[in-house]
Parts: C-alpha cells; structure tokens; sequence
C-alpha cells in the first residue's frame, strides 16, 4: 500500500518539522533544589525574599530568592515545622527532639522551649513578638518571642497537626486538629470559636489580618472560613485529588494563604500544585511536581510560591516573572492568530483583483478552475454517497483521529486537563528516554516479544498435527476442543493464572509439594527472578486459538495438488513441512508475526493484573508506565510523549515486517 | 447463494498403501499424534477444569484438602458469585448490544457505498479510514480518555459505547466491503431499472444477501467488547455503571482476598454469555478470524 506508506511517511516529517521549529521555553525567575530528604516543611518571609526549608534529615536552612544558602541549622532530629517573621530575621523550627527553637537571621539560636513530646508544627507572628507550636500530646503553647516563655498554653482533644498566628497588636492563633476541627485563640488563650470540618484538618493558613483562613482536610476537600465568627466561606474538592490515607497525610492536602487573602497555595499527594483564587476558589494555575507535596508556602504579595516534596526537591518560583513570561507567549499567540487570518485575507484580495482586473488573471481562472469545477459538478451528483457515510465519518473523526493527534501533539506539551498546556518541544521526550522505568519496560517488551515469537510454534505444530489426522470427525471435535479457551474472558484467563501461581494454594506450588519438590515452591509472580518468566509462561502449551484458527486455515488453503505430488516424489514429512507448508503459510506467520510485535509493545493488561509492575520494577513494560504516568502521576504530556514512542516502535516494526519478511502467496487458491 | 465457500474438505484422503506394514506404521504415526494433542489439549484446558473445579469448594476444602473432590458440593458459591456479577453482566450485555447495533449498522451502510458507489475522493477516504488499523491503541488511550472526560461522558455508558462503536467500525467495513463486492452487480441493476432508491438498494437487496457477515461482524464485536477491560477500568468509575472485566477485579476486594469458592464462582458466570454465544456462533466467529486474516 504506497499511498498508506506516504501519509505514514509525511505524518513523520511534520513531526519532525515541529520539532524543529519550536524552541524549548527557557525557564527562570525560579530554583528548585534536590536536598536529601523529606522536605516536610517550608517557609517565607513577607516579601518571599528570604526561604525558609525544614527536612527530614535533621536540618533546617534559609535561601534567598535565586537558591542561594544563608544559613543551616542542625537539631538533634527531623524537623516538622519552620516559621519565619515578615522580616525573614525570626526562625523559629519545631524539631521531633522535643524542642522549639527561635533562630535569628543567621541561623544562631535565641533560646530553645523543651516540650514534653514531639513538637509537630511552630508559627511565628509577624513582629516576631509571639510564637505559636503544637506537640503530639495535644498541647498548644504560645510563647514569648524575647524569652521563649510560655504565655499561656492548652490542651486540645486532639493533636493539631498544623497551626498558624496572625496580626501585629493583637495576636491570635490558628489551629486545626485530628478531630476536625478549626480553633482560633485569641491572645490570652481564650478559645474564641470553633469549627467543625468534615474530616481532620491536616494543613491550616490564616491571612496577615485574621479575615480569611484555609484549611486543607483529609478527604481532599479545602476550606475558607470567615475569621470573623469561623463560617465557611467556600468549600471545593481538590482537582485530581488522590484518595488520602492517613498514613500519608503529612503529603495529602497542604494549603497556605497570602496576605490579603486573594491567592491560595494548594499541594497534593499526587504532586499537584495549584494556585487559587482566594475569591472562589478557582484554579488560577497549575503544576505537576511528579512527586507528593509535603509543604507548600505563598508571600504576602502571592508573587513567590514555594513547594516541598517527599523525595526531598524544593522548588521556588516568583510567579510575577512566570507571569511575564507566559503573558509575552500569549502575546506571541495573539500575533499569531490575528495575523494569520489577515495575512490570509490580504492575500485574498490581491488574488481577486489579479483574477477580476487583469486578463491574464482571469485566464489563469478559467483554466485551473476547470477540473475543480468537474470535481464539484461529480461530488454534488454523488451527495447521497457522501451523505450515507457521514455518521461513520463523523464518529472516526471526533473518537479515533481526534485522539490520535492530540495524542501526537499533546507529546510536546506540558498537559494538564482541564487547566492548560504549555509547549515545551521536546522536553517530554528526554523524559521519556531519561526514565528508568521505560528503559526496563522496554527491556521487557524485548523479550516478551521473542518469547511470543518462540511461542507461536505450538500452534503451528497443533495445526499441522490437527491437518494430519484422518478421521473427519475426530478432527473436527479436536480442533473444536482446541477452540474452547476462546469462551473464557481475557480477564478470567489471566486471573485463573493468578490463582495457578499462589504461593499457598496455587495448583504449581502445590503440584511441587505433591512431587516433593517442596524446595522449588515460591510465590512465583512476588519473586523478582520469577515474576517475568512466570508471566511468560502463563497460557501455558501456548495453544492461542486464534493462531491455531489461522495457520489451520492456510493449511487447508493449500492445493491438494501439492501434497499429492510429493508424496509419489517421495518426499518424507518433514521435507514436506519445510517445502510447502512453511513458504505457503508464510503470509500467515507474517500476520501473527506482526500482531504478536504489536501485542508485546502494548502488553499491559496481564502485567496489571498480575504484578502490576513489581516486584520493585522488574516487570514493568512501557505501555505500564505510560498508564501510571498518566492516572497516578497526571503527566499527560509524558504519557502523551510515551505513546508517540511506542507508535513509531510499532509502526517501524511493522513496516520492516511488510517489506523484508517476503511472502509467497502465488499458490493461493 | 448465501456464503461463499472457500474450504476445501477437511480430510486430506492418500492414496491408500497396500503393505500391511507401511498401514501398520501409518496407525502408529496416528497414535502419536493422537496422543501428543491429547496431552496439549489436557494441558490447555488444565485453567477452566480447575476454575470449576474450585468454583464449587469451598476455602477450607482448598486450603484443607487441595486435591480432594469437592465435598460437599459447593452450589451456593454460584449463588454469592451470580449476585456478585450479575449487575456487570447486565452492564456488559447492554452497552455491548448497542455498540453491536451500532457497529452492524453504520459498517455495513458505509461497506455497501465503498463496495458500490463511486465518487470522487472515494480512494482517499477508504485509506484515511483503513489507517486507523494502524493507530495502535497506546498512542490514543489517554487522549480518548482525557476527550471523553472533556466531552462530559465520562463515567456514563456513553464513555464506552461511543469509542466502542466507532472503533468498532473500521474492521466491519473492511469486512462488509470485501464481502458486498463479490455480490453480482446485476442485482443491483435490475433493483434500480425498477426505480429503487439507493436505500432501498442497500435494504432490500445488500442486506438479505449478507446475513452471515453481518452475524459474523456481530458476533465479533461482541466478543470483543465483552473481554474489553482497560478502557471500562478508565472511564467508568461508580460500580453500579461497571462492566464485567472490571468487575471481576474489583470482586477481591468485596469479598476478602481468601474467598476463592465464591471468586471461582463468579469467574464461571462471567464466562457463561460468551459460551451461550459460542455454542450458537463459533463457525461464524470462526470466519471472521480467518477472513480477517487473509486480508490484512
């Protein structure tokens, strides 16, 4: 088929053309960090000039706006809370070695509070003047900021995970607990009310004047309530939201406000972070960190947005310079979609006073317009065909070509549904060949494609054992027999594999115990030596129906003829099988050749239901991959760039298999 | 004329042997080979035997006693297992029948005009059509998904239908294309000398001579819709609204990993529509495999 070849052929030079012609955005007017470990905590001061990080391993550090270190602070375990003043110059970390510590600008500790138990979350007002930490005993204290004194301090139902404090004269304290809910103090620790959510609070953030307060909650949803008198003012569920456990709540739902209330910072445990309007609640913007967010922090002007994960990156941006950037791309686009269509139109009009006005012009007309004409006068005759497959057409386009080029085109973007995209050239496919998990995939593929190669001799020699059985009817019941597999459910088939393969009442395991083989017993599919071999070996003698249905069908497609003359030249049957049946049933085996290459590249159903990649990473293939990326990672644009791959995979595969493997099909009758 | 037979007889008769010795190595060559499929065979159906097998124990026969009979009979895990898939089945069986319905009709209308029209273009569109065989389906996956989210079907029967139905019609009209070509064109004539419309044509004359591969694309698309299980798992999320593949997952986590009576159960009631339609429709599912494959 040339012509199929060439619409394949340009499809691959326009995307190549893309490639080429579009820059990857640069990125600035951020850092990101890769620290050592969990980044459970972050901070900025009023102008997002100094940034504040707490992580796992021990250690709390300041940075100023380009990623450069001003100072480290090292307690004596994890830290879980930092806080810093409007002037950056206050610190105040809450450390699991029961500590809160009050640091100064260059990170030398004022004065140390011992608490009973660990200290969870600390927040420190504005001037400085008052500290606020929570500890897993249930206990809040708020201390003084000179001495480290406690003003007053109280014990809650239960533990508050996250707090906060605001205002300047007056100083309240914000916070949320285990059991739901929002408490506000006020300065002499009098509970001035209290609001119960829907599930425990598990992140807290008030604005720099009390009005406005956030509250991220355990089944995803987030909260503004009026500080006033503790309504809620809006409540929306999470875009995307991952279901959260308990168990990873510290990742779950993280919230922070800015000053004025206008900007809300949300990050989540599938490593969304969205910037909302403080009005509605509306996604304003939108990224994807790969990673779950354990930490997020907003200055007072919204500007500066920062974000810590679990595998311990910290990324800071200031999104006044992001805005410029992406406002000039707009702008570009703009041009682009106005000047276009006038260019077009200008064009137009030239070409219509060269055809009116002149008479070369309108030679020129008369003759390409003649088999246009034609073509018109021959379409309108045959309407009612076009109008026939029109339903057809229509479906094709909106569910099959549609998604395939947004597919092709959705590789070269950043793409999160629903919000945006961003082009970003080729960005996506260094992902794609930078990831470990696709280059073990592919591995994979590798083989599960020989082995399904090696595999398609059962059915070939079941075929030629069925064609050379003399009884009619026994071999119609045999064949029969052979089909019956056919009636399970895909599903069902991998599902009984399963069950074959369960370490304790799996029919292997316990065929070895029978055999007293009771050493080999394993679980098959959670070992990692096992598990691809296991895999491969299910549907084990390999008897596929359908194969056996097809090369059964070019075996009695084949002249009698042939058989007859070779059996008075005396050939044996194995000559036989390597002369005839195997050219003639080359046109078949290319078939199952090329499903089978297909089938491989795109295996992810039976790895799903069976290991679901593991154990660790040893049974991934790329198609696997491609659908984490997308369902649990949301990188649409990744998955997007993987599938692109792995069509070109497939469809370099199966033009070398069209052109080299030849087929001799002359005797077909 | 209703099929076309491309068979040959299913013997292959030699020439008989006269040597008593040469028919006694003839029988024993038989014998292998008899013997040798037997054993495939029992290997191949090793899977269903135990799934009915288990299906009627139950946990502490299992565990207990692996390789002894079922005792006593089980027949109540079919009970828990019907309850337990009959809503997927329903599912199943009516967003399948629609996309069948679907596929059957607009296939074969849009096979007959590229079988029997001609117009301009005609060429280019059957290409542009024959090249979706070769969009493998991880390259639209998450474009059709994050599509049909943004077209608001998402977790409604027409998320599945829809994709079902269109993607459906690509084999079918190569199928029913192939096979209204070799319907003599005089049919056709003599239908429009006496002023049929091209409706008519297509309804009254195309159609009733094409019943087997109408059945056959119906039969097909069936079977494939039912065994469908990733693109249900992604768009279909509440389970009232579930197909059976998924459902037969998600039946872990109902009933506790370890009850494997009732789970053998279910495994046989979801498997019970496709042996219906098999024993009615094997031969016919049978040519579209091989027929298919002579094309491609």
């Amino acid at each position: 088929m040339p012509r199929l070849r060439h619409i394949m052929l340009s499809l691959i030079f326009v995307i190549w053309a893309m490639m080429l012609s579009i820059p990857t955005l640069a990125q600035s007017g951020q850092w990101e960090q890769q620290l050592g470990d969990v980044v459970y905590s972050t901070a900025l001061s009023g102008d997002g000039s100094i940034q504040v990080v707490g992580s796992r391993d021990n250690r709390a550090a300041a940075y100023d706006a380009q990623g450069n270190l001003l100072w480290e602070f090292k307690p004596n375990s994890t830290v879980w809370g930092v806080s810093t003043s409007q002037d950056g110059q206050l610190t105040a970390v809450a450390s699991e070695d029961r500590n809160v510590y009050l640091l100064n600008g260059q990170g030398e500790q004022l004065w140390a509070f011992r608490s009973s138990r660990i200290v969870v979350d600390v927040a420190v007002s504005a001037d400085g003047s008052r500290i606020f930490a929570s500890d897993d005993g249930r206990t809040v204290y708020f201390l003084d900021g000179t001495t480290g004194e406690p003003v007053w301090q109280a014990t809650l139902q239960n533990i508050a995970d996250r707090i906060s404090i605001y205002g300047t004269k007056t100083i309240r304290a914000v916070a949320g607990n285990r059991d739901s809910q929002v408490i506000l103090f006020g300065p002499d620790g009098k509970q001035l009310w209290t609001t119960q959510l829907d599930d425990s609070v598990l992140s807290v953030d008030v604005n720099s004047n009390g009005k406005y307060i956030v509250a991220g909650t355990l089944n995803g949803k987030i909260t503004l309530i009026n500080g006033a008198n503790g309504d809620t003012l809006w409540r929306i569920d999470v875009p995307n939201a991952v279901a959260c456990t308990t168990r990873d709540k510290s990742n779950c739902v993280n919230v922070a406000i800015n000053a004025d209330g206008s900007r809300i910072l949300v990050g989540t445990l599938n490593g969304d972070v969205y910037l909302l309007d403080g009005a509605d609640g509306k996604v304003l913007q939108s990224q994807n960190a790969a990673a779950p967010i354990t930490s997020v922090s907003i200055s007072q002007d919204g500007q500066t947005l920062m974000f810590g994960t679990r595998t311990g990156v910290v990324n800071s941006v200031n999104t006044a310079v992001a805005a410029a950037e992406f406002a000039a791309a707009q702008e570009r686009q703009r041009n682009l979609t106005i000047g276009i269509p006038i260019a077009l139109l200008l064009a137009a009009a030239v070409f219509t006073v060269w055809v009116q006005r002149t008479s070369s012009g309108s030679n020129f007309w008369a003759v390409s317009m003649r088999r246009p004409r034609e073509f018109v006068r021959l379409a309108w005759r045959s309407r009612i065909s076009y109008i026939l497959i029109t339903p057809t057409i229509i479906l094709l386009l909106i569910f099959n070509y549609y998604p395939a080029f947004s597919g092709l085109y959705h590789s070269f973007t950043e793409w999160t549904p629903g919000i945006g995209e961003k082009w970003v050239g080729l960005t996506q496919f260094q992902g794609v060949f930078n990831s470990q998990y696709f280059w073990i995939g592919i591995q994979n593929a590798v083989i599960l494609a020989v082995s399904a190669f090696i595999k398609l001799c059962v059915p070939l020699l079941v075929a030629e054992l069925i064609f050379h059985i003399r009884s009619g009817p026994l071999q119609y019941a045999i064949r029969t027999m052979f089909i019956v597999p056919l009636v399970v459910p895909g599903v069902v088939g991998v599902l009984l594999w399963v069950n074959i393969y369960d370490p304790n009442i799996g029919l292997l395991n316990q065929s070895l115990r029978l055999l007293g083989l009771d050493n080999l017993t394993r679980a098959w599919l959670g070992d990692k030596t096992t598990a691809l071999p296991a895999i491969i070996a299910m549907g084990l003698p390999w008897v596929s129906p359908f194969a056996l249905l097809i090369f059964y069908g070019g075996l009695i497609s084949i002249p009698q003829e042939l058989f007859d003359a070779a059996k008075v030249d005396g050939a044996t049957w194995l000559t036989r099988f390597w002369r005839i049946d195997l050219p003639l049933l080359m046109s078949q085996i290319k078939l199952l050749v090329i499903l089978a290459f297909i089938g491989s590249v795109q295996e992810f159903q039976s790895i799903f239901l069976t290991t679901g990649g593991g154990p660790g990473s040893v049974t991934y293939t790329p198609a696997l991959e491609l659908y984490y990326q997308a369902t649990r990672f949301n990188n649409y644009g990744l998955a997007s760039a993987m599938g692109t791959v792995l069509f070109i995979v497939i469809l370099g595969g199966t033009i070398i298999n069209l052109r080299y493997v030849r087929s001799q099909t002359e005797y077909e009758a | 004329m209703a099929t076309t037979t491309r068979t040959k007889p299913l013997t292959n008769e030699v020439p008989r042997i006269a040597s008593g010795d040469a028919r006694r190595r003839e029988a024993f060559g038989q014998f292998l080979i008899l013997l040798s499929l037997f054993v495939l065979l029992a290997l191949t159906l090793v899977p269903i035997i135990l799934m009915i097998f288990f299906s009627l124990k139950d946990n502490g026969q299992i565990y207990g006693r692996f390789w002894g009979m079922p005792n006593p009979v089980r027949w109540e895990n079919y009970s828990s297992g019907y309850t337990a898939m009959s809503t997927y089945i329903y599912n199943t069986l009516l967003y399948s029948s629609v996309s069948v319905v679907g596929v059957v009709i607009l296939s074969s209308l849009t096979g007959y005009v590229f079988a029997r029209h001609r117009f301009p273009m005609k060429d280019s569109i059957y290409v542009l059509i024959l090249a979706l065989l070769m969009i493998p389906g991880v390259l639209t996956l998450i474009p059709s998904f994050v599509w049909v989210k943004q077209l608001g079907i998402l977790n409604t029967p027409f998320a599945v239908i829809l994709p079902w139905t269109a993607g459906g019609q690509v084999f079918g009209i190569l199928l029913c294309r192939s096979f209204f070509a070799t319907l003599p064109q005089e049919l056709f004539e003599s239908g429009r000398l006496d002023g049929a419309t091209e409706f008519q044509l297509y309804y009254r004359i195309a159609i009733p001579l094409s019943w087997p591969i109408i059945v056959t694309l119906a039969i097909m698309h069936l079977v494939s819709t039912y065994n469908d299980f990733i693109w249900p798992l992604l768009t279909i999320s509440s389970s009232e609204m579930q197909v059976v593949s998924v459902g037969l997952t998600q039946f872990t986590t109902q009933f506790g990993v370890t009850d494997w009576g009732p789970r053998m159960a279910a495994y046989v009631v979801a498997t019970i529509p496709l042996l219906i339609l098999f024993m009615f429709g094997m031969r016919y599912y049978i040519r579209g495999i091989t027929s298919g494959a002579v094309k491609a």
